[in-house]
């Protein structure tokens, strides 16, 4: 694959997606670019803004197979994961036999995460890390690709379970779905109301995917851009000496340096997308956000005075030069 | 497989970096010359505390120029940088790093991605459209300005600062023995002046008011050390060009050489004074009478001759032989002649050493005020300045006595003003025969006319040494002076 039919493809699948999704332009492109950077996402928002309706679409257009779970607070990890049962043969002889869960897909939506138990959060750890699960002993490798979209409500937190880090942590990115402008409004009744429901057709193929998969890796970047992502994370930690002045009175901390490579490998995908075959500050600075946001962990004063982590990130933005000890020419 | 770098991009990008070491070089070297005008303002700023010169505007100037020219050949001595050169394109053409990624590519030693020459043509295709000239524009930095500004502040300093010293500081101290030593000087030059008018020293009579008019400016102007330091010296340069002229007239009149007999200056002068006035005896007793020659004239004579051998000139010696010679043979008044002729030498030769020593004297006491300046410490002699060779030195500072003159603090009405005598300056130099001792000069003050008083000096003094002493008592007048003033008097009483 060139990187021509990498945008190509892309830009078929946003027309896809789009057709049945109105609005959420830069939604729908997180969405893809996390999707071809081989990464999971968190969905935040409050229900009905479309959240489901984005991951069936994007299965369907992606032709994945897709699945939803609705996390519930008596979900199980066997009902995520699948469980052994007991199956008889012809001659009468029992053995077990694993039943796959809804993990066994390649779209995943796992709706509600935040109210289903610590315990069966974690059922879903192994899956996003090492793309297998492991049930009685014995691993499964999942169909690549493989995608989780998780969704949480930000404002209804009675009994939910917030995610824990190392969770928050699996995920490329965190992305808020805010709520449709009252144009996107009307052209949601023009669409949902109407005789037709307009469907999405499939844009690419698994096989398509992996290969767009493939070449995001492919794509170079310069030495002086990683220094600025290994900048950018430090000054998110409030005990190194690149800290940004938020950092430093509102974090405890920072990103781990699985935020690097998300933000590096989400930077690749949105290089191709935009025609280069190399990562430009640009890419970085549009990702940080999403990548890092929810790779902050606030101290007290950061979560009494309700710092939202964005600012903390725009701030670390705004305080780390491009060029490291080089100041720009006047 | 490294993949090769497109000559396109090491073009262009090196070009870019040429102009980047330009543009550096340029604005280091503005950089570099604000810094250096600044120091330089500083200095002058300090100079009203401490004493130190302000720089001219011209020297810094130029120490601008040079800071600017080696900040500016540092920078262009150091070997371009290509990545540096191409991130810096890519800032400023935004070109997404395209250019840093594809030199990086083209020079880096690990092997590149599959996307690698890919990126290289990318990098290509959008330098290829580059204006150069346009994104990388040579041009004096915003604080460019900053240099004719300061350079303007220094030529203007010395009018609106130079000179001025905050009380208190060195720098006031320095000014306030710049104008003790003016002060000293003018005193001199008057004295000088005098001297040289009475005496008829011609050079010295020219160098005289250079002197004054030196001592008036370091009293009156605003001078700071160095400049007080370069008048000095420049007079003292030309008071030896005048003293080396004077020893060339010298030489030319055929002056012996120093002797170890007579090794300095002013004793050859005593000497030849002494030989003067026993010739003009000679010449005077030979006048009175020509019939006869004693042998007293001839031993007299001969004692001359032999004495002035260190001293005089060939030619008066020969005068001098031709003398001895006509008066054995009996010629007396070729013989006067010939003494006559003998003294005139003599006594131009005299002319010309005083004259000599007078410019000596002018310079020793310049150099006495370059020390005492450069040292920041009063000149030697406290406030008073030895007006003539050999007189006395002056006495300690009385309890209503300043340093210098007008400093002094009176309690007591001084009365009316003294009158001054109504009459024309005319100096006059007493023609007479010089007795034996020591020897001084000065000048004298005295009525314009001649009086008309028959009492004789020794008959009044007793009531006037009284006198004088009740008025020195009124007066407040220190004992040492009261007992110089008395000396006087005694001394009047025992001329005969």
């Amino acid at each position: 694959m060139t990187p021509e039919q990498f945008a190509s493809t892309f830009d078929r699948i946003c027309q896809q997606v789009r057709r049945v999704i109105v609005g959420h332009r830069e939604l729908i492109d997180h969405v893809l670019i996390a999707l071809l950077a081989g990464g999971h996402v968190l969905l935040e928002g409050v229900p009905g803004l479309g959240k489901t309706l984005l991951v069936k679409t994007l299965a369907q257009s992606l032709d994945l197979g897709f699945s939803r779970i609705q996390f519930t607070p008596d979900l199980m990890p066997a009902d995520i994961i699948g469980t052994n049962m007991v199956m008889q043969d012809a001659g009468g002889r029992r053995y077990f036999e694993f039943q796959r869960g809804p993990v066994f897909t390649q779209v995943l939506l796992a709706d509600e995460i935040n109210r289903a138990t610590p315990k069966t959060q974690s059922a879903l750890l192994e899956a996003m890390q090492e793309h297998a699960v492991t049930a009685a002993g014995t691993s499964y490798t999942l169909t690549e690709p493989f995608f989780v979209m998780a969704t949480q409500n930000p404002i209804e937190m009675e009994g939910t379970y917030p995610l824990p880090e190392a969770q928050l942590d699996r995920f490329l990115f965190k992305l808020r779905v805010e709520f449709p402008s009252a144009q996107d409004l009307v052209e949601i009744i023009d669409r949902t109301t109407a005789a037709a429901v307009p469907q999405a057709d499939v844009a690419a193929t698994s096989g398509q995917i992996r290969e767009m998969f493939q070449l995001a890796r492919e794509v170079e970047v310069a030495s002086h851009v990683k220094t600025y992502v290994a900048r950018l994370i430090q000054a998110t930690h409030p005990d190194t000496g690149a800290a940004g002045s938020m950092a430093k009175r509102y974090v405890r901390y920072g990103s781990s340096p699985r935020g690097v490579q998300a933000l590096i490998l989400a930077a690749k995908v949105r290089a191709l997308i935009a025609g280069r075959a190399n990562v430009a500050f640009s890419d970085l600075k549009v990702l940080a956000l999403p990548a890092l946001r929810h790779r902050l962990i606030l101290n007290f004063e950061g979560e009494a005075e309700g710092i939202d982590p964005d600012a903390i990130i725009q701030n670390a933005l705004e305080e780390t030069t491009e060029l490291e000890g080089a100041k720009q020419r006047d | 497989m490294k993949p090769a770098l497109d000559p396109a991009v090491t073009r262009i990008v090196g070009r870019a970096a040429r102009r980047l070491r330009l543009d550096r070089a340029l604005r280091m070297a503005v950089r570099a010359a604000v810094w250096m005008l600044i120091a330089l303002v500083a200095a002058a700023a300090a100079s009203t505390m401490v004493p130190v010169s302000a720089v001219s505007p011209w020297i810094a100037a130029m120490a601008a120029l040079a800071a600017a020219l080696v900040a500016a050949g540092v920078v262009l001595l150091t070997r371009s940088d290509l990545v540096a050169a191409a991130r810096t394109l890519d800032l400023v053409l935004h070109l997404d790093e395209r250019a840093s990624t594809a030199v990086e590519l083209g020079l880096a030693a690990r092997s590149p991605t599959a996307l690698g020459p890919r990126v290289i043509a990318d990098a290509a295709a959008h330098l290829h459209v580059v204006d150069l000239r346009q994104a990388i524009p040579l041009r004096f930095p915003p604080t460019a300005w900053w240099v004719p500004a300061l350079v303007a502040l220094l030529a203007v300093w010395p009018a609106l600062v130079g000179g001025l010293a905050l009380p208190g500081t060195p720098a006031h101290r320095a000014q306030q023995v710049i104008r003790r030593e003016g002060a000293r000087l003018e005193q001199f030059a008057k004295t000088l002046q005098a001297r040289a008018r009475a005496d008829r020293l011609p050079l010295t009579r020219r160098r005289a008011p250079q002197l004054r008019d030196l001592g008036l400016r370091l009293q009156q102007e605003r001078v700071d050390r160095a400049s007080a330091l370069a008048r000095i010296t420049e007079l003292s340069r030309q008071l030896e060009s005048a003293r080396e002229q004077i020893d060339q007239r010298l030489d030319e009149m055929g002056r012996p050489p120093s002797s170890p007999a007579l090794p300095s200056e002013l004793l050859r002068r005593q000497a030849l004074q002494r030989q003067i006035k026993q010739l003009q005896e000679l010449t005077s007793r030979l006048r009175q009478d020509t019939s006869t020659v004693s042998k007293d004239v001839l031993d007299r004579l001969a004692a001359i001759t032999q004495e002035g051998e260190a001293t005089q000139p060939a030619q008066v010696r020969q005068q001098l032989q031709q003398a001895r010679q006509q008066l054995d043979r009996g010629e007396t008044g070729a013989a006067g002649e010939s003494l006559s002729q003998a003294l005139r030498m003599l006594e131009g030769m005299e002319t010309l050493m005083a004259d000599r020593e007078g410019l000596e004297s002018a310079r020793e006491v310049l150099e006495q005020s370059r020390t005492a300046i450069a040292s920041g410490a009063p000149g030697p002699g406290g406030r008073e300045i030895a007006s003539q060779p050999g007189a006395e030195s002056a006495p300690p500072e009385g309890p209503r006595e300043g340093s210098t003159a007008g400093t002094g603090r009176v309690d007591d009405r001084l009365g009316p003003p003294t009158p001054r005598l109504q009459a024309e300056r005319t100096p006059q130099r007493v023609r007479g025969v010089q007795g034996e001792g020591e020897v001084s000069t000065s000048e004298v003050i005295g009525a314009g006319r001649p009086g008309t008083a028959r009492t004789l000096p020794q008959a009044v003094s007793p009531a006037l040494v009284a006198r004088v002493d009740r008025a020195l008592e009124r007066a407040h007048i220190p004992a040492q002076y009261r007992a110089l003033v008395r000396r006087y008097f005694e001394r009047l009483a025992q001329l005969k």
